[in-house]
Formats: structure tokens, sequence, C-alpha cells
């Protein structure tokens, strides 16, 4: 017998539990929303923690200094070899920043000339990226505090506006740079410290040997032209290199500039919201379904004394909150999405907005999935078990009472 | 010949009340059997332990040749389907449920019922044969007390079982009504089915071929010689 035909009393039941099921409905459409948004949130934010901080690419350098009775051929030779080392992604000569101010009047405070690390990704917000392999070129962040100091006052500049000018940077022997500026970056990144113009490497250590020369060793570190930076393929062979290359030179790793506990306390806190809606979602199906059964008592008991299985009762019980808890689902998502882009996004933008932790949420289509399947589980086992009580249902409540 | 047989049936409760003393009875098809006695006389509980409603404490309860304690649970379900119809005082008609969904209920999990057509039809001889035929698309609400209790005995022949058992079908109708009701389970009886009923309106005396009284959980004698 195809259990479809009893699609009828399915029909009337749904019809004389009207009130239950609309509390029901919203139930699961609530719970629902709650997490698909802290699902939306959780996971770009450990992928965030994961990729952005834990992996980021300061966490995969190593800065390697050779000894100073090491030879240029004896350098470049162990610079080879270390390149050819696996899980090295990288190996070029560390450039050292400059101090320098800006002459032609365009900036006063002063400024680091700086160079965009090998394997970073730039991001560049108005104007375009420098080729390592142009020359006079300079890229400015897109918000700069100047600090005027003989006004006293901090000019809140706009990178963008600067592209197309050329800058001329002081060091602090004097020498100049004329630097035409051709775009700004994004500089929130933990990378950079405030008020870095960056410039091609090359171009970079050019300036270097320059103020090395003009200052006869003294505006420069020791090490210039014996350091070198390593670039790894993951922080988890960090380590590993570090110990092979100490054969080699001294390598040491640049801390990351970056509170990273703050993101995860909240990681922790969400993943305990979302157990906690979990949890909260299992024990309301079975609230409901056990509420619901026990109002059917007579109906159950009907139906047994038909001749009714335990298979028919289930279908006819899992058939009702199947539907409106997969219509639901599906209602909770559609306002999901609508939640997301006009409060949780425009939130989550205000707090983490234009950081290496910029979080997005969205809906994705296997996170409902996932949660059709959960509550299709979960909904089976309390079925399951509210048939398995009706089996106990005394039959004699059909009869007239005593 | 399919009986209903209870051998020496005793059912205490757990509170220690003995509902049924060491009862015998036998339901043949055709037989038109009427219980009555007082309230709290073990004559409902006589018609539960029949009717496979609830279990015995001792004793024997045999449908069709087969001893029931034995049977598993989901054999009992197919015994209730196929052997047995059950007429309560309450109705308990789905008041969701048109004439003809509800007369069907039975017939939703009755695997000889090819299709919905199939057991469309057979819900409107039935009302036809009740006399509900103008009444089939109605709910039970806009019925009849009367009209309601037909309906239940049409769901009840639904599955053409053996036996029909019936708890004080008229408890809640009028006395025309009543006589109605009592008028149908005896045509059912004469077509071969085996009907009792547990009542104690004594217009089923015109009607039952076996009328036995209950007194304190035992079973007395048939006292409608014919």
């Amino acid at each position: 017998m195809k259990n479809r035909y009893l699609n009828m009393l399915v029909k009337a039941s749904v019809l004389s539990n009207k009130l239950a099921i609309s509390f029901f409905s919203c139930f699961v459409m609530l719970e629902s929303i709650l997490v698909l948004i802290s699902l939306g949130i959780i996971i770009p934010l450990k992928s965030n923690i994961e990729n952005n901080v834990n992996n980021h690419i300061v966490c995969r350098e190593l800065d390697a200094k050779f000894n100073e009775n090491q030879s240029n051929d004896e350098i470049e030779e162990s610079v080879a070899k270390i390149k050819s080392l696996e899980h090295v992604v990288d190996m070029y000569p560390l450039p050292e920043q400059i101090i320098a101010t800006e002459e032609s009047g365009s900036l006063f405070s002063e400024y680091k000339l700086s160079y965009v690390h090998n394997g970073f990704d730039l991001k560049i917000t108005s104007g375009r990226k420098f080729d390592e392999n142009e020359t006079g070129v300079a890229l400015v962040p897109d918000k700069i505090s100047d600090f005027n100091e003989s006004k006293h006052i901090i000019n809140e500049v706009s990178g963008s506006d600067l592209i197309g000018k050329t800058l001329e940077f002081a060091d602090e022997c004097q020498n100049l740079h004329k630097l035409k500026i051709v775009g700004a970056y994004n500089a929130s990144d933990p990378i950079f410290q405030s008020g870095e113009v960056l410039i091609p490497q090359k171009e970079l250590l050019e300036f270097d040997k320059l103020l090395f020369k003009t200052s006869n060793g003294r505006n420069i570190s020791s090490s210039f032209g014996r350091s070198y930076k390593i670039l790894i393929d993951d922080v988890s062979n960090v380590d590993f290199i570090k110990n092979e290359v100490t054969y080699y030179c001294n390598a040491f790793q640049e801390p990351l500039n970056f509170d990273v506990q703050l993101y995860n306390i909240a990681l922790y806190i969400l993943l305990g919201a979302l157990l906690l809606f979990i949890v909260l979602a299992i024990i309301g199906l079975y609230l409901f379904v056990k509420g619901s059964t026990d109002n059917k008592t007579n109906e159950l008991a009907l139906y047994r004394s038909l001749g009714y299985k335990s298979t028919h009762i289930f279908y006819i019980l899992f058939s009702e909150y199947m539907v409106f808890g997969f219509i639901s689902v599906i209602l909770g998502s559609f306002i999901t999405v609508v939640v997301e882009h006009f409060f949780v996004n425009p939130y989550l933008y205000s707090l983490v907005g234009n950081s290496i932790m910029e979080i997005k949420t969205s809906v994705n289509i296997f996170d409902v999935v996932a949660i059709l399947l959960f509550f299709i589980a979960v909904l089976f086992v309390v079925c399951r078990k509210a048939v398995r009580r009706s089996e106990y249902i005394d039959l004699t409540v059909l009869l007239r009472e005593r | 010949m399919n009986t209903i047989q209870l051998i020496n049936v005793t059912k205490t409760y757990k509170n220690g009340v003995t509902a049924l003393h060491d009862v015998s009875l036998t339901l043949k098809e055709g037989d038109f059997i009427s219980v009555m006695g007082q309230s709290g006389s073990g004559k409902s509980t006589l018609l539960q332990i029949a009717g496979l409603l609830d279990i015995c404490t001792s004793g024997n309860v045999i449908i069709n040749n087969e001893d029931v304690s034995m049977v598993a649970k989901n054999k009992l379900a197919d015994i209730r389907l196929k052997s047995l119809g059950f007429v309560f005082q309450a109705f308990n008609l789905n008041s969701h449920l048109k004439v003809y969904e509800n007369i069907m209920v039975p017939m939703l999990i009755n695997p000889d019922f090819k299709d919905k057509a199939q057991m469309k039809k057979k819900a409107e001889e039935l009302t036809e044969r009740l006399g509900l035929s103008h009444r089939i698309n109605h709910y039970p609400s806009e019925l009849s007390g009367g009209e309601q209790q037909r309906v239940a005995i049409a769901r009840a022949m639904a599955n053409e079982p053996d036996f029909i058992l019936a708890d004080e079908p008229t408890g809640n109708l009028d006395s025309k009504n009543e006589i109605m009701i009592f008028q149908e389970l005896k045509k059912l009886s004469e077509s071969g089915k085996g009907v009792l009923v547990v009542s104690h309106n004594d217009a089923v005396i015109h009607f039952a071929d076996k009328i036995f009284i209950m007194k304190d959980g035992v079973l007395g004698e048939n006292i409608n010689e014919k």
C-alpha cells in the first residue's frame, strides 16, 4: 500500500493543528536564520584567521643575514642552494627602508620609502600598481594623516588626490628622489606601518646604496647588502626551513604586528552560539513533535484500532512536520539573505571593514542543504521516538469514559 | 467459520481492580450478541479485550483460530484491519475529513484496494447502503448524531471485516436514531457479520440474538432463548 494515500490524513492533521504548525514553522525559520547567520560569520572569520593572519606572508618569511666574512660569491652560492630547497618559494635581497621628507610641499610628515614584499597581494584602491622594473614611480597609502608641524595640524590627505603628481623625497643625507605617484594602495594590512611610500625593490636598493655611500655607512644598517628575505610556501614549513638554512646564514622571523586574540575569542563565542542554536533546534523539534503526539492521543488510538501500523503513523507525523519544516528552512534562507545584506554586512563592515579581517557573509547553498539534512535527520529520530511512544497508547481512550 | 473466542479471560488492572473474572464468550459470524449491565460491570472491558484494544491478564483470546497472545504486533494490526470493525459511542470521526473520506480511512492502508478511485467507489456504496448518499461530501459537524454514527458504521464496514464491535453505539443518540442504529447492526449480522454490542440500552433486546448480563466482572447466561 502506497503511503501517499495517507496524505489525506496528513492534510487533516495539519488543519486540526494549525496554531501549533504555525509556531513550529516560525521556530524552524528562526533557527535557520540564526544558524545561517552564525555559519556565515564563522566560516569567513575562521578562514581569515587561518589564511590572512596565521598564514600571513609575514608569518611565512624569514629574514636571512649572511656573515661579514662571507664573500659575495659565497653568498650567491648559498642563496642558490637555499632557493633550491623544497618549500622555499623565493629569496631576494632585502631592501632597507629609508626615512625621507617630502620637499615639494605636498606632504609635511616624515615617510618611509619601502617596498612590496614578493608574493604579497597588494590591494590598489586607485590608479595602478608599478612594475618592479620601473623607476621613478611610487604608490602612496589611500588615506594619509599628514602632520604639519609648523601649523600643528593634521591634514587628512586622500592618496588618490596625489596620483599624477611628482613628489620629491629627501633622505637623511639630503639625497633627493623624484617619484611620480601612479597609484594609491590599501594600507590596512598589518605588514604596513603607517606612512609607507612604496617604490620598486630594485630602485629602493639603489637608493640604499646611494645612502650608504653618502653617509659612509652611518645611516644604514651594518648588514646592508648581506640581508635577504626568504619566502616559504606555508607557515607550517617555516621552522623546517629555519633549521635548514642555519648552515648558511642567520635566519629569524619578524613578528606580525596584529593581535589575533580578540578574533579568536569572537570565533569561540560564535561557535558556542552556533552549538547552542543547534541544541535548541533539537530540543525544540523534540518538544513540538512530542506535544503534537500527546495532543493526538485519540487520533492515533483510532488509527491503531483500525489496524494502522507504526510505519503508517510515522509517515503521517513525519510528513506533517517535514513539509512545513522544509518550507520554513527555505523561507528562512531568503530572509537571511535580506538580513545579511541590510544589517549584518553593514555592521561587520563598520567593525572590520577594509582590513585583513574584513568579512562579508552570504548564504551558501551548501549551508542550506546541510541545515535541511540536519533538520530531516533530527525530525526522523524525533518522530521515530514519538511513534514508539504511541505504540503504548491506551486504546481504550476511544471508548466512553468509565 | 470465523469466530472470536474469549476463553477464561480475566482482566485485573494495576490498581488491583478485577474487571473481568474468568469470562468465556464465543462470537460467530452471523451472531448478534449484546452484553448488558450497569456501569462498572466490566462489559466495556470485555469489548476492549475482544477487539484487541487491551490485553487480558490471563486466559486466551482466539480470533479466527489464532491465539492473539502469540501474535506479533504487526499481525495484530492486520487482524484489526481485516477482521474487526469498531463503532464507538463518541463516533470518533475526523472533523477535517468529509463523510466519504472518513469512511475511506481504514481502506487507505488496505492493500486490497488498488487506488483511491476504488476506495471512493466503495465509500459511495456504503453511504448508499446506509442512506447517506446525500451527505457524502459533508463534514461531520454538518451531520446529525444519527448520521454521524451511521458514517462510523460505514467506516467500520469499509474493509468488510468478519466482526463488528460496538461500544454503546446509541449512547449519544435520541430514541429514533437508537432504533435506526440497531436496525443497521442487525442488517449486518443478517448479512453474515458477527456483531457484538455493549449497551445498557434496553432497546437492543429486540434486535440481539443472544443477550448476556454482566455483573461485577462475571458474565451471566444467555437470557434470550429464542
